[in-house]
């Protein structure tokens, strides 16, 4: 417990050093005159504002319990959709880079959005001070009502180009993050989130010592296409989302069906 | 839940061997290749997919098992489950697909929308998305046959246009804004056929479909919307959902047109609607007036993109009174705040297109704040309501007061708990930081209320605040906010209680016996005796008075509180936003406010909430900032010269402030000289050089039962190196100096100091005493060194080596030394 108070209160102070220095570069630069708006940068606020919109950039399920493989405060992702591409216009100098190593810079993005997280989470955790408790297999509707959930800013250039939104629900050693662009409708985003993260829990038996959300990722996949097409967040009444839902078990043919009864169980708001 | 069977899972599929691993995709090729579908194949992609997946190196697949993805992709026939596997398998491997997949003949709208997901996801610039917007846009343009859609068309299309809003030419702009127009206003309002397969005209046979009902039951009163609900949906409708779901990014993106010139759109429009009179119909199919219906302008002949602008309007104004109604479910009252915070938006966006939007829209939005304003579960979608009165209220002479008064005054106060709300609230300042700034003087007024949000989520909004506070600050509100945020810990402890005390019942009737302890926190909280200095922390709105009086008794009373988590985080908060307010107090404070300051860092730097390190944190900022602002303004140590004289004399401060002190007697030997303030007297450099001298005497006494000094020597070299300065402006007080000076020999001598100091320090304590004395026995010399001309005191001074005073001393110390040698001789 020690050591988990003292790596979260070394992570805010981190962030403090950070910012100081950030500062302090300031006073600098300002103090020598070095800040200026260069055309470049005036070309860019442009394109960014142009190509404002509102839509999810991705998603990730990822661990926000201490892995022994990894460093502290890392986090393991297990599932990532990345919807489209970044806005490699305004970022040039990705786009000249091989597909090997646009995807190794994709993913190292991921780890940081999915680092940060965790350690938002840690941090709200922690000044809450509710114990956390644990529940298992076919109380997820428990599990997802006592999940705790918060959004971050991802400024501009940390890590993507531009700034996002990062919208997390996190059920007890997981989490599930959206990533958003910033003018997001996030009454939106967080009804979707919850609703993707009580079919994931249930469908792959997340709460369970199982590793479906490897190895079944297809039906995160494929609800994914349905809830949240192409990182499109969509106004679904309850009659839209179940006939979504259903097309979505019902094109499952799902071999557990008698194991995984429960997974069929509509949810409490529609008795 | 996360088990190390899932962490063994990942490792094999990283560490699998090259020659196993071929072997593999040989197995998944054969599979294929005899189109076997079965489990055996599903397992197989699934663990193929791991396996690319896994690593964030991208695996390059073999070109006949890449080949046959694409075609098992490709297929329409193919079950979805493997075009799943083989759109995440393809997605995540190399080499890339974008450009090999065959999409000119796409037909099936499932398997477009999983190729789409491909090209998306690998293209690497918008040349990459050509065809496949090529190919979306014509399938918009002519007439599916059975309604055959691609559903996920928009979706498609909004995630093509946030990458290259350019892909699309005028003309298709244009057809997609028809498109929307028909999908958004015109979708059918009865009821899909039951169990319908999709068909949009279905066989006769099928059963006769009801009307759509609203979210309350009732049946449907006008067009279609997103919050009408039936058995089953017909293609339109699934089309108006998806519509509606992408018209506030494609309004953003290409409804931009009208900002330069609004006047000629607006005449347009005028020249069209006079010229109108006819009922405006779709072009597909027709759709019952009601409400919003009947106050539906005519616009038929407008340009697609206007037209698409009022329809979206009707839209939002239909979605705004739907909202009004009882919701049978909770996912639909929840779809409900969703549609209202985008409707708003919506609106908003045309009507700064489009200022003839704002007389229309201000009576629905106007209605809309009076019903939700006092129920704080709408509290976020007050927000955007707030936007729109921000934008537009100067254009529509409508009072905005009201909203920010609610918005401002109330939900901090009331909601600081709602992360998301904080979140968003935040957003909306730092959105129109400006603005806020400029008309709303409710903003900066309200800042101990907006610091609740602050101290409640610290870690979660201190980003923001750097941003914030410089707009929250104004000259005359500077120092409440100096001492706010000093308090902030205190604020975010008052909060805790605050609800803890809400959440246990009423106080049982005791009589408080005034002035008695409270055993704890929370019981003082409810204790009258205490309630004027909680009612001060939780104060909503500036202006009551700097600080208060009781501040240690309130420190007192929370001292249960210091190692509260979320009181421990926002102390360490503090740092940094006392940083960013000396960075701004400075570029507008004048004397007096400067003055004022320099005295709260004296009386605060010790009445601070006893917090871990927190007062060592805030004591280094003080020092700082000290520096900066004597610096700025010098003739502050005459004007302030009986406080600084006290501080300075209290050798207690070397021990519980020892940074501040040190920088403190600095700034006096660097500032207290005529040359910076004329008022300087011989008189003042004498008592300041008597107090100090006093000090460095005590903490210099040499008693062999003394305990060792607790105190660096850097103290002692930055009092000597002070007073040496001190005396060569008043020179009669140099050969006291000198005697002093000489004394410090048996003082690193002695044995609780020798016991304490390393040999490193005393031999700098030494040196630093011999070079002042040589220095004062040349006292003109000793004047240039140690008070370096105002003039000469550019920012580079102290970094030019040739310049610098150590290079200085050390010179003059070798040129005495030979003098001297040079006189034993």
């Amino acid at each position: 417990m020690t050591e988990r108070l003292s790596r979260h209160s070394l992570t805010v102070n981190d962030y403090i050093s950070q910012n100081e220095s950030t500062l302090e570069e300031e006073q600098e630069a300002k103090s020598v005159g070095l800040t200026c708006t260069s055309q470049d940068e005036a070309l860019r606020d442009s394109m960014l504002n142009r190509i404002k919109g509102a839509m999810v950039h991705c998603f990730l399920i990822h661990t926000l319990c201490p892995i022994g493989a990894l460093s502290a405060g890392g986090s393991r992702v297990l599932f990532s959709h990345v919807f489209g591409p970044e806005d490699t216009v305004v970022s040039a100098p990705d786009r000249d880079l091989g597909p090997e190593e646009r995807r190794l810079l994709q993913k190292e993005k991921l780890a940081v959005v999915a680092r940060q997280v965790q350690s938002a989470c840690a941090l709200l955790r922690e000044a809450a001070g509710r114990p956390a408790t644990e529940v298992g297999l076919g109380e997820e509707l428990v599990a997802l009502q006592e999940a705790e959930s918060g959004v971050l800013r991802l400024a501009t250039g940390d890590p993507f180009p531009r700034e996002h939104s990062v919208l997390w629900l996190a059920v007890q050693a997981l989490s599930f993050t959206l990533v958003c662009e910033p003018h997001e409708n996030l009454l939106l985003a967080e009804g979707t989130l919850r609703s993707l993260a009580r079919h994931c829990l249930e469908n792959l038996r997340m709460l369970g010592p199982g590793s479906e959300v490897l190895l079944k990722s297809d039906r995160i996949e494929a609800l994914l296409h349905r809830l949240l097409p192409h990182g499109q967040l969509l106004f679904l009444n309850h009659r839209f989302t179940q006939s979504l839902e259903k097309s979505w078990l019902h094109t499952w043919p799902n071999e557990h069906d008698v194991r995984w009864g429960q997974t069929l169980r509509p949810h409490p708001s529609d008795h | 839940m996360y088990a190390s069977g899932t962490e063994s899972l990942i490792k094999q599929a990283r560490e699998i061997q090259e020659e196993e691993l071929q072997k593999f995709y040989g197995r998944v090729c054969k599979l294929l290749h005899v189109k076997d579908y079965g489990n055996e194949t599903v397992d197989s992609l699934q663990r193929l997919h791991l396996i690319v997946s896994a690593t964030k190196y991208g695996r390059t697949l073999p070109s006949e098992l890449h080949k046959k993805l694409q075609a098992l992709l490709c297929s329409p026939s193919s079950p979805e489950q493997l075009q799943v596997l083989c759109c995440s398998t393809l997605r995540e491997s190399l080499p890339l697909s974008v450009q090999s997949l065959p999409i000119d003949d796409l037909q099936d709208s499932r398997t477009l929308s999983y190729v789409a997901a491909v090209i998306l996801a690998q293209a690497g610039d918008s040349n990459d998305l050509t065809a496949l917007s090529h190919l979306l846009l014509k399938s918009l343009e002519f007439r599916q046959p059975e309604g055959q859609i691609s559903r996920h068309v928009l979706p498609v299309l909004s995630k093509i246009i946030s990458f290259s809003p350019e892909s699309l030419s005028e003309d298709h702009v244009n057809l997609v804004s028809r498109k929307l127009v028909d999908w958004l206003r015109y979708a059918s309002i009865q009821q899909g056929a039951f169990m319908s397969s999709g068909g949009f005209f279905t066989g006769p046979r099928a059963r006769q479909p009801g009307p759509m009902t609203e979210v309350d039951g009732a049946v449907a009163g006008d067009f279609f919307t997103v919050l009408c609900v039936g058995q089953s949906y017909t293609e339109d409708q699934w089309m108006n959902m998806y519509a509606f779901s992408m018209i506030r990014k494609w309004l953003l993106t290409y409804d931009t047109e009208g900002t330069g010139n609004v006047d000629t759109a607006q005449l347009k429009r005028m020249q069209v609607m006079q010229s109108l009179s006819q009922d405006d119909r779709s072009e597909v199919d027709g759709s019952v007036m009601s409400m919003v219906s009947a106050t539906s302008s005519s616009s038929r002949l407008l340009p697609p993109k206007e037209r698409l602008r009022e329809k979206a309007f009707e839209y939002c104004h239909r979605l705004i009174e739907q909202s009004d109604r009882k919701a049978l479910k909770k996912a639909d009252s929840d779809l409900q705040k969703a549609c209202l915070v985008e409707a708003v938006t919506v609106m908003d966006i045309i009507c700064k297109e489009d200022s003839s939007f704002v007389y229309r829209a201000f009576p629905c939005i106007k209605a809309l704040y009076g019903r939700l304003n006092g129920d704080l579960a709408f509290a976020r979608t007050l927000l955007p309501i707030a936007q729109f009165y921000l934008n537009h209220s100067e254009t529509a002479a409508v009072d905005s007061e009201m909203v920010f008064r609610q918005l401002f005054l109330r939900f901090p106060g009331e909601l600081f708990n709602d992360p998301m709300l904080a979140f968003e609230f935040v957003q909306f300042c730092r959105a129109n930081l400006a603005v806020l700034q400029e008309s709303v003087p409710l903003y900066r007024q309200s800042f101990p209320n907006l610091f609740k949000f602050l101290a409640w989520n610290s870690p979660a909004l201190i980003s923001e605040f750097v941003e914030l506070l410089s707009s929250l600050l104004a000259p005359e509100t500077a120092i409440e906010m100096l001492h706010s945020l000093l308090d902030l810990p205190c604020l975010a402890a008052a909060l805790d209680l605050q609800l803890r005390s809400a959440s246990l019942q009423a106080p049982e009737r005791t009589v408080w016996d005034q002035g008695s302890k409270a055993s704890s926190s929370l019981e003082a909280f409810r204790q009258p005796y205490y309630r004027g200095v909680f009612l001060y922390i939780l104060r909503p709105e500036a202006g009551t008075g700097d600080t208060i009086d009781r501040l240690n008794l309130l420190h007192e009373v929370l001292v249960d509180m210091a190692e509260n988590p979320r009181t421990v985080q926002c102390a360490q908060t503090v740092p940094v936003l006392l940083h960013v307010f000396f960075n701004t107090v400075v570029q507008f404070a004048d004397q007096k406010l400067i003055n004022q300051l320099v005295l709260i860092l004296l009386e605060r730097s010790s009445l601070l909430f006893n917090i871990h390190n927190y007062k060592t944190e805030v004591q280094r900022v003080f020092s700082t900032h000290l520096l900066v602002l004597c610096k700025l303004h010098p003739s502050l140590i005459v004007d302030q010269s009986r406080e600084l004289l006290d501080f300075a004399g209290t050798t207690a401060n070397i021990c519980s402030k020892e940074d501040l002190y040190t920088h403190m007697v600095w700034v006096i030997g660097e500032y207290l000289s005529v040359s910076h303030d004329a008022r300087c007297t011989v008189e003042h450099i004498t008592s300041f050089f008597e107090t100090l001298e006093a000090v460095l005497f005590e903490i210099t006494q040499v008693r062999q039962s003394a305990s060792p000094p607790r105190f660096s020597p850097r103290v002692i070299t930055v009092l000597m190196t002070t007073l040496a300065k001190l005396a060569s402006r008043s020179q009669d007080l140099i050969p006291r100096m000198s005697l002093f000076l000489s004394k410090m020999r048996s003082f690193v001598r002695s044995g609780p100091v020798t016991s304490c100091y390393s040999e490193e320090d005393l031999e700098e304590i030494l040196t630093r005493a011999h070079e002042l004395i040589n220095l004062l026995k040349m006292p003109s010399v000793a004047q240039f060194v140690l008070a370096p001309s105002a003039r000469g005191d550019s920012p580079r001074w102290h970094r030019d080596t040739n310049a610098s005073l150590p290079l200085s001393m050390r010179t003059l110390s070798s040129l005495l030394h030979k003098h001297s040698s040079f006189q034993h001789c």
